[in-house]
């Protein structure tokens, strides 16, 4: 076992990684920028090393900085959280080249899954539905009319290199084809420096529905059940629930059976998501595996009861899943809020200092954030101040728990999307689980439309 | 700051025997002047550790910074007219070219623009520190051979009057 664990992230998931290492009696460096110096993780690490200045570019994304004081600090491991270095291959392998262990998988599988097509080619080898769509790139207009006709309109186009929505285009008809995947193609290029586009099947409500699996290195995988995260704002991810309402035992049964042998074959090691599109007619379909630990990770660990953080520390340090999860029993239901400090109805960010901060609290409620009263949000970084999770007996009772919690909780100074989340909990439609990505616009629809009369 | 920690800090600087204390942020500046006798000045000359982004009461150490109780320096900013010379860069200081050469920069000697002023070995790799303020060193911060963090201050420097 390492003694000493580099923490190359910040906010929450800095402070739940430190949480984790406490756990195990691990040490722990925070990283920080100067925009970042009195943030929680820094507070609460053994020892903390300011790595540059605020820009994520400059500091949490500057590999040498993060490395030397890897190197100054005596850590013997790092984790990566999420976002920022965490899929990053190079980095990953740098790590191994200076015998730091790097908690995640190997370089070569970040690199696998981070090619979105090889991905895609890699489950369809192991008989995991994927989306119909182009056997890999599509370097024209004519080649991209040639697949929507053999898949069928509407087809969505995406950027190989991509994410975030960028390069990516929904073409429902021939007449608006050569525009659109062209357009994609110039954003694709500008965005990540390369243009190269692939076509899948466009679903018009889908739901977005993905598993978590944690793999060792003796081969061994196991797959914790899916979530349910399907209300989303532009591909942010703003609710998850597990279990799903729309995964029946059997579908779980299967799609983890077929997870489990794909990613032992590929070498899958340590925590990641597979993420799917459930179509209008449950059937799910493969859009691409994240190589890390999720923001939502704490849905499953809440009915599960396997901590997926201390999990990720003890794999990477040699312990097998046999050990870790000899079996995997699921209880009751868990709901998690993502509070972001942003207008809960323009979602445009809301950077300054918190003035209240009051946490609801009591049976079945877990928060897990970095913020505090009189905390500042720096603008250079991601917009989550807090995760509300409940847990409850069944569904029912985590939503009537989280009712109250968002009730409970208060933060004055930012906007904060609670208010939005206290809107969600009351819907029918969330209640009567009709929901799909599509969620949010419906629910804010009428009101728009009331606006314009 | 709230009342509470500027409570806090009097408190401090009266039982630390501190005369005058001075910080400024973005959003603050504070200057503590305390009536005490004149001191020996240069028993007095020490220095504080204003890190960057301000861990103010942090220590002087990289690595100390995790804490905001843990001990703080002994130093004290007595010129507010010093201006520090910072680590552009993560790694380990080098007061010299080698462990047995003169230092690049000793206390009380003339700084200028664009001078290598020590080094800083990141992986191995040496980087040189260039001022960028001429003056006259009238600290030495960091020691040879000492782990520092980016924005540190290596030396504290009384800046040359420009006219």
């Amino acid at each position: 076992m390492f003694k000493n664990v580099l923490i190359a992230n910040r906010g929450e998931i800095a402070v739940r990684i430190i949480c984790a290492c406490k756990e195990l009696g691990l040490k722990t460096v925070a990283v920080y920028s100067e925009a970042d110096s009195e943030s929680s993780h820094v507070r609460l690490a053994d020892a903390a090393v300011c790595i540059g200045p605020p820009r994520p570019a400059d500091s949490y994304l500057n590999i040498p900085a993060v490395m030397s004081a890897a190197d100054i600090a005596d850590a013997d491991a790092i984790h990566p959280g999420y976002g920022l270095l965490s899929e990053n291959a190079r980095f990953a392998e740098i790590c191994e080249g200076s015998k730091i262990k790097f908690i995640g998988p190997p370089p070569g599988v970040i690199r696998l899954m981070g090619e979105k097509e090889k991905a895609r080619q890699a489950m369809k080898n192991s008989n995991i539905p994927i989306l119909p769509g182009s056997d890999g790139v599509i370097a024209t207009a004519d080649e991209a009319a040639q697949w929507a006709r053999q898949i069928g309109f509407p087809v969505i186009v995406k950027a190989c290199a991509g994410g975030g929505g960028r390069g990516m285009r929904v073409i429902r008809s021939q007449a608006e084809l050569e525009k659109s995947f062209n357009a994609a193609q110039s954003e694709a290029k500008a965005a990540f420096g390369n243009g190269s586009l692939y076509m899948e099947k466009f679903i018009e409500r889908p739901r977005h529905i993905e598993f978590q699996v944690l793999g060792d290195s003796y081969g061994n995988v196991v797959c914790l059940g899916e979530r349910e995260c399907s209300i989303q704002r532009r591909h942010q991810k703003l609710l998850e629930e597990s279990p799903s309402m729309h995964v029946s035992e059997d579908l779980r049964h299967r799609v983890s059976r077929a997870l489990e042998s794909c990613l032992s074959s590929i070498g899958y090691v340590n925590a990641g998501t597979v993420e799917f599109l459930m179509d209008e007619g449950g059937n799910l379909h493969f859009i691409e595996m994240n190589t890390r630990v999720q923001v939502e990770h704490p849905v499953t660990e809440m009915i599960t009861g396997i901590d997926i953080v201390k999990s990720q520390l003890l794999i990477a340090s040699g312990a097998s899943i046999n050990d870790l999860v000899p079996s995997v029993t699921r209880y009751g239901h868990a709901i998690e809020c993502r509070i972001n400090a942003e207008h809960p109805e323009k979602f445009t960010p809301s950077a300054g200092t918190i003035r209240t901060f009051r946490l609801p609290g009591g049976n079945g409620i877990r928060i897990d954030t970095a913020a505090y009263a009189g905390a500042t949000i720096p603008p250079y970084y991601d917009s989550l101040v807090a995760k509300l999770i409940t847990h409850g007996r069944d569904r029912t009772e985590a939503i009537m728990r989280m009712r109250r919690a968002l009730e409970m909780f208060e933060v004055e100074g930012i906007h904060t999307t609670i208010p939005l989340h206290r809107r969600i909990l009351d819907d029918v439609g969330f209640e009567e689980g009709n929901i799909d990505t599509k969620y949010l616009e419906r629910l804010f629809a009428p009101q728009n439309s009331a606006r314009a009369a | 700051m709230n009342q509470e920690e500027l409570k806090e800090l009097i408190y401090y600087l009266s039982q630390k025997d501190i005369s005058e204390f001075s910080i400024e942020r973005a959003d603050l500046a504070v200057r503590i002047k305390r009536r005490v006798e004149v001191q020996n000045d240069a028993d007095a000359s020490i220095l504080s550790t204003l890190l960057p982004g301000n861990a103010a009461f942090a220590g002087t150490g990289p690595l100390s910074a995790a804490r905001a109780d843990s001990p703080v320096s002994s130093n004290e900013v007595k010129d507010e007219q010093l201006q520090m010379l910072k680590s552009p860069w993560v790694g380990i200081f080098h007061s010299s070219k080698a462990s047995n050469s003169q230092p690049f920069l000793s206390k009380g000697e003339k700084v200028k623009v664009g001078q290598v002023v020590g080094m800083v070995d990141v992986l191995r790799l040496m980087h040189e520190i260039h001022s960028d303020f001429a003056g006259e060193v009238h600290e030495v911060i960091v020691g040879d051979r000492e782990p520092v963090e980016y924005g540190q201050p290596l030396f504290a420097v009384r800046p040359e009057k420009t006219n």
